[in-house]
């Protein structure tokens, strides 16, 4: 975490708000005996906190007891994220296992979810369909942070035609309704998971790439790598070593913050038939084949809407707790 | 021959259906519209139609209060002689030459109606139609030979006909199909005689001919709007007219369609004030619509999700109206694809399947096993066909003795547009197969490339269903088992090529009786000897319907199409 | 600043033509006649043939790719395979249902984003705070399908309030609004939140203060209203994704809007009724990006300044 010394200022987290963050730090940085909130002050002690904590393993203890929810969160991805990883032992029975005499069952000891039209366990089928959401949820939000990084930084680390290039892209890119743009990419592909990173890495790389762009814009300004370039540093090396570690803190908060609207938009394409395909299962498509027996067995599509609410809700409110710590404004003082 | 009504088949010889048949859509027009990811349209949930005026078609303003409420899908086109699937329009709308009637012992025959009578020549080659009097189209037009011969030039030459099978076996028809003739008159295959009789030849003689005219492709179109509408018809209300005791009256896009009744009609005017289709796409929401009582009829088939639901509520249970669906759930088994070229093997594939508990757990065991081709309630349904036995251990030895006592690996293929009903099928047939050894995979494509790989005779192992476009043996024998051609077209590679000769010189078989000892015969031959598929099971159809509505009967094929001439409704 | 607008929309050129050139390219390299595939089990090589004629897709691809953008520049956006109507006119049907929905969407977001985000403002991490913010968080995280069909269940199925499905009446775009209009109100509720506390660092509501106006009278009258100009500006960019992401609801509540119509496309494969939902949408979004920076360089006069 040696890096957030020398964090930019810039926080661009897309749209209208990277202004108001920039003139906002910028004056509560010139003015130094500005009105600071409660919050704000707690942030201050939080960062002079973390900063005296010797080990990794202090600040993370740190920033448990600062955000409850955040930890409380991150707790339930662990508990959900080894459940998948561990499936076969988590599962109560074999999630394609069919019982045709006993199917439709509601909630019981033996069933906790109960069983759905085959017959099949449903929370079985949910720990394996955790998988496909983890998954889902962390693979393409990876890959698109990895495209839009190294875009970003060529972008704005080049300038010229490659920054007008990438940048048209991204223009285009993010004029696409993101839903429906992922649906023409499956319906090119077609239905089944590896397209759908495929599918939601081509849909959301633009944004990062243009956040990398700016932050490179201002770091590429900085005293040290103006020092690197006249020593003759080449520029992938500065691009690379010098200013992408600067962008790390961003990039993690990005990483978070985006993978609630993967697992999202998997489950749509899922749950419009688009998406993961039996045998396979996801909680998109759990809720979608549930849905006709919402009146005959309703917890067979209540319980993986719930799932996907779940982690999706753990993954946003660990994503805000991060964006609070990683806070440039803060991290400078 | 004798100027009669005849029962349904007359067996004379060479029957004109290709593969292309009509209602063929896997499980008839029902369940294919039934899953939840592939509905394909709209729903409109209350009564009051009016406000969506500006994105109707035709009269936006009726008061449907009185009219018979049901559901269905969005149709593409409602012109009878493009859709394959969408036949509400056609049936009601329009008539043809001759229709089918259910007798009450179940059985059907053809009877006179458009045309009040005809004649067959001793050849077999020539009818000679006699169309009823003073019958006039919704707009006041006189019905007339005239308009006969422009629907079936029009079948034969329209761009967008799908159905033009109906009119192929008509003499010189090719010549149409391959523009160098304008008119069947021309090229000796219809002969206006005056205004209300006419007689059409074939270029071969063909028993299921007058089967094929009471198949809503068929419907009689008047010449003067039809060509005037251009392609508008089908898609514009004003000027889609037809003879039917309905008239189509206004289509709102993915909304509903609204048909009121034709006072009057030449054959007496409808029950019912008029008919309001809503297009609902979900299964949960029909129910829910019916249960408020937004909709009047349930199509159980559209919503087998639900079928058990009602027919376990007291409520309800006394509301069900049961037909029969004349068609066949099968699966087929590519015999170029190793080891299924191998009798025995799909002999154990047949045996492994517990084809009893897949209908249970599918369709509540509303329906029948099948052990050939020709199922229930088809002319030629053979009841004293051998059952095909559920025998785990037999199957088993049946593989060993092919050389396969470990089993194998197999591709079921499965469409992503699939229902989800035909996606579990597909789940309980790969499980029991595991049974005896053969380890499936299930391979989900994309519609394009399943048709694709359907067509060049390279799928694997997938299930589907026919149904009866028109009662007759050849809709099914020939279709599959026609010729090498269409064992291919279906990835079946059947390759007993003297059984598929047989198929086609049976269309020439004079005698009715021997016809069909025939087609027997081969059933026998194709699917219990050569074990060219397995068949699985047919469904009963069955409605869930309001008592306010009387005179509502199921269709003799069991399509979701229904007539609704008769069927009246009291608020 | 007109320069600035022009420049503004000469950019969006570019943009708009990438968009139809991607869209076009994506959708013609899948192999397969899209006419085979609808015509699915009734298919017969000679008619399949024949359709696939009169729709012209027996011409080369360069060839088609040509004529489709000669009509799209006389704004004709080609026949559905399918429906057998011009693509224009089932868009000019659909886009009523949508653009009711959007708004009704968009009015729900703000009726519960914009009290969150000042509530969660002024009283920063209380109790409220966390409620509010928690609230808009949850819509966020929530996936839609499964909120509507719940909110289906017991709204319309259970206690019968509005009706289970359709667009016929006002009632109908309730459950649909409120679904959608959640999901989207916790970016609301997020901007004005950051939005407000800035203005409350200015220096002109210190000096308000400190001239001891209370603290209801500071935020009504100073800092609501500038706080609100970006939220507002947002508008545009908000409705034009809302248009977008009305296709899942849209879907369950069976609305025959704009989402339906490529979501059906799609299921049917049906080429130029899906070419032409998208492009018809995403030349909305671009427009909704247009109007939105412009109105913000002309309401917010920092911007106007640099």
């Amino acid at each position: 975490m040696k890096n957030l010394k020398r964090y930019s200022p810039e926080t661009a987290f897309g749209g209208k708000n990277e202004r108001k963050d920039l003139t906002s730090s910028a004056k509560k940085a010139n003015d130094p005996d500005a009105k600071l909130s409660a919050k704000d002050r707690k942030r201050i002690q939080l960062a002079a906190d973390l900063g005296e904590a010797e080990t990794g393993w202090d600040k993370i203890k740190i920033l448990c007891s600062e955000n409850k929810l955040a930890a409380i969160s991150f707790v339930v991805i662990v508990v959900i994220a080894l459940m998948a990883i561990f499936a076969p032992a988590a599962a109560p029975y074999d999630p394609t296992k069919q019982d045709l005499l006993h199917r439709l069952e509601g909630m019981s000891p033996e069933h906790i979810f109960g069983t759905d039209q085959l017959g099949r366990d449903v929370f079985s089928r949910m720990i394996y369909g955790a998988r496909v959401s983890l998954v889902i949820g962390l693979l393409p939000t990876f890959l698109s942070l990895a495209l839009g990084t190294v875009l970003g930084l060529i972008s704005g680390y080049l300038g010229r035609t490659a920054d007008f290039i990438i940048m048209r892209l991204a223009d285009i890119t993010m004029a696409f309704p993101s839903l429906l743009l992922a649906m023409v990419v499956m319906y090119t592909l077609g239905a089944g998971i590896v397209n759908i990173f495929l599918a939601l890495t081509f849909v959301s790389w633009a944004g990062t790439a243009r956040v990398i762009r700016s932050q490179t814009l201002s770091l590429r300004e900085m005293e040290y790598i103006e020092a690197a370039r006249s020593m003759g540093v080449s520029k992938w090396h500065i691009m690379f070593r010098h200013i992408l570690p600067n962008c790390l803190p961003n990039l993690i908060v990005l990483f978070t913050l985006n993978i609630p609207g993967s697992i999202l938009s998997e489950s749509s394409l899922s749950f419009l038939g688009i998406g993961a395909q039996p045998p396979m299962t996801s909680w998109g498509l759990m809720v979608s084949d549930g849905k006709q027996y919402l009146f005959t067995n309703p917890v067979i599509a209540i319980a993986p809407g719930v799932a996907i609410l779940i982690l999706a809700l753990a993954f946003n409110f660990l994503g805000d707790g991060v964006r609070d710590v990683m806070d440039p404004y803060l991290n400078k003082q | 021959m004798k100027k009669h009504a005849v029962i349904v088949l007359v067996c004379s010889a060479l029957a004109g259906a290709a593969l292309a048949g009509c209602g063929s859509s896997a499980g008839g027009s029902g369940t294919a519209a039934s899953g939840s990811t592939s509905a394909s349209s709209e729903a409109a949930a209350s009564t009051a139609a009016t406000e969506a005026a500006g994105q109707t078609l035709g009269n936006a303003n009726i008061d449907t209060t009185t009219f018979l409420k049901f559901a269905d899908d969005n149709p593409d086109i409602v012109d009878p002689q493009c859709t394959s699937d969408y036949y509400i329009i056609p049936m009601n709308c329009f008539d043809r030459l001759l229709e089918v009637k259910v007798n009450s012992d179940g059985t059907s025959e053809i009877v006179p109606s458009l045309a009040k009578s005809y004649e067959v020549s001793d050849d077999g080659l020539t009818y000679t139609f006699h169309l009823n009097k003073g019958v006039k189209y919704s707009n006041g037009a006189d019905l007339t030979s005239s308009d006969v011969l422009y629907t079936f030039n029009r079948l034969l030459t329209y761009p967008k006909a799908v159905n033009n099978d109906i009119a192929e076996g008509i003499l010189g028809a090719d010549k149409l199909e391959n523009a160098e003739a304008d008119s069947l008159e021309d090229v000796g295959g219809f002969k206006t005689i005056d205004d209300l009789d006419f007689s059409i030849t074939l270029s071969q003689p063909n028993a299921s001919f007058l089967a094929q005219l009471t198949v809503p492709g068929a419907s009689i179109l008047d010449e003067d709007t039809t060509e005037a509408a251009g392609d508008q018809f089908g898609i514009d209300p004003s000027v889609t007219i037809g003879t039917g005791p309905f008239v189509f009256s206004s289509w709102t896009f993915n909304s509903e369609l609204i048909l009121t009744a034709n006072k009057d009609c030449w054959s007496g005017a409808p029950a019912c004030d008029g008919l309001d289709i809503k297009v609902v796409p979900d299964e949960e929401t029909q129910r829910m619509m019916f249960e408020n009582g937004e909709l009047d009829i349930l199509d159980l088939d559209n919503t087998p999700s639900q079928a058990d639901y009602f027919l376990g509520s007291d409520k309800y249970k006394d509301q069900i109206i049961e037909g029969p669906r004349v068609g066949i759930y099968y699966i087929a088994l590519n015999e170029d694809i190793e080891p299924m070229g191998n009798v025995e093997v799909r002999k154990a594939m047949q045996e492994s399947l517990d084809r009893q508990s897949i209908l249970d757990a599918l369709y509540g065991g509303r329906g029948q096993l099948e052990n050939g081709i020709l199922p229930h309630g088809l002319v030629g349904f053979n009841e004293n066909l051998p059952e095909i036995k559920y025998d785990v251990d037999d199957a088993k030895k049946l593989l060993a003795d092919a050389g396969y006592p470990d089993g194998f690996d197999l591709e079921l293929d499965i469409s992503s547009d699939d229902t989800q009903t035909s996606q579990d099928l597909m789940e309980i047939v790969s499980s029991m197969w595991g049974e005896i050894g053969i380890n499936c995979t299930i391979k989900t494509m994309d519609d394009a490339t399943l048709q694709d790989t359907k067509h060049s005779g390279e799928l694997s192992c997938y299930s589907s269903s026919w149904s009866a476009d028109f009662n007759d043996p050849d809709n099914f024998m020939y279709t599959f088992f026609g010729n090498e051609k269409n064992a291919k077209f279906r990835s079946l590679n059947y390759k007993n090529t003297d059984a598929m000769d047989r198929v086609t010189a049976a269309r020439a078989i004079t005698d009715p009786d021997k016809r069909i000892a025939e087609y027997q015969d081969l059933e026998k031959t194709i699917i219990q000897d050569d074990a060219a598929w397995v068949p699985l099971f047919s469904k009963e159809h069955l409605f869930v319907v309001n008592p306010q509505v009387s005179g509502f009967t199921v269709s003799w094929n069991g399509w979701s199409n229904n007539y609704y001439h008769n069927v009246s409704v009291k608020r | 600043m007109t320069k600035k607008i022009v420049n503004r929309v000469l950019v969006s050129i570019p943009v708009l033509i990438g968009v139809i050139l991607i869209i076009y390219v994506m959708l013609n390299v899948i192999p397969g006649n899209p006419i085979e595939v609808m015509m699915a089990e009734h298919a017969r090589q000679d008619v399949i043939d024949r359709i696939s004629a009169y729709y012209g897709l027996d011409k080369p691809v360069w060839e088609q790719f040509l004529i489709y953008l000669n009509n799209l520049l006389h704004g004709d956006l080609g026949v559905s395979y399918k429906l057998n109507r011009s693509v224009n006119s089932l868009i000019a049907d659909a886009f009523p249902y949508t653009l009711k929905l959007a708004i009704a969407a968009a009015l729900v977001s703000w009726i519960i984003g914009i009290p969150a985000g000042i509530l969660s403002a002024i009283r920063e991490n209380t109790i409220v705070d966390r409620l509010f913010m928690g609230f808009s968080l949850l819509g966020v995280s929530m996936p839609v399908f499964w909120a509507a069909l719940i909110f289906q269940y017991i709204f319309a199925y259970r206690l019968g309030w509005v009706p289970v499905s359709g667009a016929e009446t006002w009632q109908s775009y309730i459950l649909p609004a409120i679904v959608l209009g959640w999901s989207s109100a916790g970016t609301i509720a997020r901007l004005t939140r950051s939005n407000l506390l800035e203005v409350l660092e200015e220096d002109y509501i210190r000096t308000a203060w400190a001239k001891g106006l209370s603290q209801a009278g500071v935020i009504l009258h100073h800092a609501f209203k500038n706080a609100l100009l970006p939220v507002i500006t947002m508008m545009a960019i908000q409705v034009a994704s809302l248009l977008s992401g009305a296709v899942i609801t849209e879907t369950v509540f069976a609305i025959p809007g704009i989402g339906r119509l490529a979501v059906d496309a799609i299921t049917n494969r049906d080429m130029p009724l899906l070419q032409g939902t998208v492009i018809f949408t995403t030349i909305l979004i671009i427009a909704g990006n247009l109007i939105a920076d412009i109105l913000y360089s002309v309401i917010d006069p920092r911007i106007r300044e640099k």
